[in-house]
């Protein structure tokens, strides 16, 4: 402690208000034009270049988690985990070959309508970094940036279901805000009826709520949700959620609908970014 | 090693462990690794680390969340300067006394986070934003012990 004192004539031995008075100010005309003007959006891919090394060293040890997961396992285990992904490919095939005839179908019956086609949309695959270490906001961090192709509002897919969309890219990283945020709305559809509505993120990864349902529509419990496309984001026809509960409360116009994500939020490894500037409009 | 390099080190691992994500369960339970460091820094050092290593380190840690850009700088300089300008006092404070100084310290930080947050619109009103203060004030103390002796083994000065 002795020395800092010896160091400190060197100097100026005074903790500088100056700074701090022109810092404190920097900071706030920092948060405001973030907020309001957005001034850093431009920037900010660069900005985060600075941060994703650090991003994909606190990674390693997961990467080794899963390295020594898939390697280190038994011969048995090998093999009955082959038998069963064997039995699931020929399951998927004969799918495929209904879906096959069924999109042939569809085409046709679209051109009969001079309805424009759609085309198999061009998916990137993607592995998750991080999650957001926030305790107000549902996002994660891909492996994917600008490099590979994402770009901001593109919709993002896990195995199961709409996972939600790209907010932010660097070079070699980008942010997804997940379904679940409470500031993330998706136009939806309910495949039985063909019903439509907006269902809205709470900020709970298990539950999310069905906008301006009025009480007369035809809802229940195990309904599918899937994408409609009427924003023009996510395309048309994904499954998002499943609902879980309709409550009707006296006095109120619209129907309480709980909806549970198909998507894995926290849990996904692996995710699918579509590419959307390869799909027509519709 | 050179002791600047061994300080930069501490500064890069409290980034690290910023971005280690924590389980959902457990989330406000979660320290401010960063602030741990550089307080413990402007409290031996006030001359040498001040509030600008505090406003860099904040502005890091907003690119790694991906929050709002100058929120954790804001909170970062007005802490690290409240600590500057009492160093003495606190280092004459038992590990404890200081552990609950710093706790109403990274309160402030708390509550302008949950301002921000409040104000872009997703933050419901929780006392558990204060849960996270009172984690860094009790690990204030190992984590001083810890950084005293790589201050002193590496006689950073």
């Amino acid at each position: 402690m002795r020395n800092t004192v010896n160091n400190s004539l060197h100097f100026g031995g005074k903790v500088s208000g100056t700074r701090f008075i022109v810092l404190v100010i920097l900071s706030v005309i920092m948060i405001v034009s973030d907020i309001r003007y957005s001034v850093f959006s431009h920037v900010r891919p660069y900005l985060t270049l600075l941060v994703t090394p650090i991003q994909v060293v606190v990674n390693i040890p997961q990467k080794i988690f899963y390295w020594a997961d898939e390697h280190l396992e038994s011969r048995e285990g090998l093999v009955s985990e082959n038998q069963a992904l064997q039995t699931e490919i020929l399951l998927l095939r004969s799918r495929q070959q209904r879906l096959d005839s069924l999109q042939a179908e569809n085409i046709r019956l679209r051109e009969l309508l001079d309805a424009s086609q759609r085309v198999d949309e061009k998916i990137v695959m993607a592995e998750v970094i991080g999650f957001d270490q926030n305790a107000y906001s549902h996002k994660l961090m891909i492996d994917k940036g600008f490099s590979s192709g994402a770009y901001v509002g593109q919709p993002v897919l896990d195995a199961t279901g709409v996972l939600g969309q790209v907010v932010e890219t660097s070079a070699y990283s980008s942010r997804v805000l997940l379904i679940a945020d409470a500031s993330h709305f998706v136009p939806v559809q309910l495949s039985r009826t063909g019903f439509r509505s907006i269902l809205r993120g709470t900020g709970d990864e298990k539950s999310m709520e069905l906008m301006s349902v009025p009480r007369s529509v035809d809802i229940k419990k195990g309904d599918l949700l899937t994408t409609s496309g009427l924003d023009n984001r996510f395309p048309r026809g994904y499954p998002v959620g499943v609902v879980k509960s309709v409550t009707l409360t006296a006095g109120r116009s619209y129907a309480d609908v709980d909806v549970i994500p198909l998507a894995q939020l926290g849990r996904s490894r692996h995710v699918m970014l579509i590419d959307k500037t390869q799909v027509e409009p519709e | 090693m050179k002791p600047t390099i061994v300080f930069f080190i501490t500064l890069l691992t409290a980034l690290m462990l910023e971005a280690v994500p924590f389980p959902e369960r457990f989330i406000w339970f979660r320290p401010e690794w960063a602030l741990l460091v550089i307080l413990y820094w402007v409290i031996a050092l006030p001359f040498r680390v001040g509030v600008g290593f505090a406003w860099f380190l904040g502005l890091m840690v907003d690119l790694l969340q991906g929050g709002i850009i100058g929120q954790h700088s804001l909170t970062y300089v007005i802490i690290s300067y409240t600590c500057a300008v009492f160093y003495k006092r606190l280092r004459m404070y038992h590990r404890w006394q200081q552990g609950f100084f710093i706790c109403v310290l990274v309160s402030t930080n708390q509550l302008v986070d949950f301002w921000v947050d409040h104000y872009i619109g997703h933050a419901e009103p929780t006392l558990l934003i204060f849960l996270p203060a009172v984690i860094t004030g009790l690990l204030w103390p190992w984590s001083f012990i810890i950084l005293r002796s790589i201050r002193r083994f590496y006689a950073i000065q």
